[in-house]
């Protein structure tokens, strides 16, 4: 994917180069075809990004797990502890998965749930979903369904008051895919 | 598309302090937006319910952010701790910007 971008840079100068000297035709002469035919591809994929160019739709590479993991934890070091992720270890359909994030403990301990983040490690993107509680919350346990495109570790993290965070994770197998790949 | 309907379980009436859970579930496809149409090949645009809200007297006490990995018909139980005799507002948001709301109240006995 880089290889590509920078391909498409340096192709599109090339470009626009030519373009900036209509003044001399030899230069349009000396374009073989293997460079016109780079150059033309180059257009078009940047034409391509240009038209797709939602940030959270497909022209963006999906980040790796351990980036978007760390969107929200910048830098800080997470908790092995009082939380905990309920899910099946077996799934027979990976279109709907149940999933219960459950960090009541660490409410038990005195201490304060702001969000609940769920990531799957092995989907196409790794995003899940963020819950986000306040002290009407009553407790720090929400249920819900996913998506798991294959067998995969699904990780939640909770963030507490005072940047604090907490972590676990459970294998889930997953006997057909979902996300419909 | 059908019609999306959004459903609601609020207890009501509870006593002041109590916890009560609260479930909510919204007939969506989620399209991801990584399916192909089997006949021709071409994606099928993405289309999912990005966020959803419970509130309390105009206060969100319950936000979920969705991504297109939360299942078709999205479900969520979760809880509240009731402060007193109040109405609740359910507003569930797509990609295009189109909304749902449910209103609900619920009495302290």
């Amino acid at each position: 994917m880089t290889n590509g971008v920078n391909m498409s840079k340096v192709s599109l100068d090339e470009v626009s180069e030519l373009a900036a000297s209509p003044d001399s035709p030899l230069q349009y002469q000396t374009l073989d075809r293997r460079s016109f035919l780079v150059s033309g591809a180059a257009v078009a994929s940047s034409l391509a990004l240009l038209l797709l160019g939602d940030k959270d739709a497909l022209a963006a590479k999906p980040p790796k797990y351990e980036e978007a993991v760390e969107e929200v934890l910048k830098g800080a070091k997470p908790t092995a502890d009082m939380i905990t992720l309920k899910m099946p270890e077996i799934a027979e359909n990976g279109n709907v998965v149940s999933v219960s994030i459950d960090a009541t403990a660490a409410e038990a301990a005195g201490k304060t749930v702001k969000a609940l983040h769920v990531y799957a490690t092995d989907n196409p993107w790794p995003y899940v979903a963020t819950f986000h509680l306040s002290p009407l919350s009553g407790k720090a346990l929400v249920t819900s369904r996913m998506r798991l495109a294959r067998s995969q570790k699904v990780v939640a993290v909770a963030a507490l008051e005072g940047e604090e965070f907490l972590i676990t994770e459970t294998f889930v197998k997953v006997t057909i895919g979902g996300c419909g790949g | 598309m059908a019609t999306i309907r959004p459903k609601v379980r609020v207890p009501k009436t509870a006593a002041k302090g109590d916890v009560i859970q609260i479930k909510t579930l919204i007939s969506h496809p989620m399209e991801s937006g990584i399916r192909k149409n089997k006949k021709t090949g071409e994606l099928i645009p993405r289309d999912i319910i990005k966020r959803f809200e419970a509130s309390f007297e105009g206060d969100a006490f319950f936000v979920a952010d969705m991504h297109p990995a939360i299942s078709a018909d999205p479900y969520f139980a979760f809880y509240f701790k009731v402060p007193g005799a109040g109405s609740f507002t359910f507003k569930w948001t797509d990609d295009a910007g189109e909304s749902w709301t449910v209103n609900k109240s619920i009495a302290v006995s």
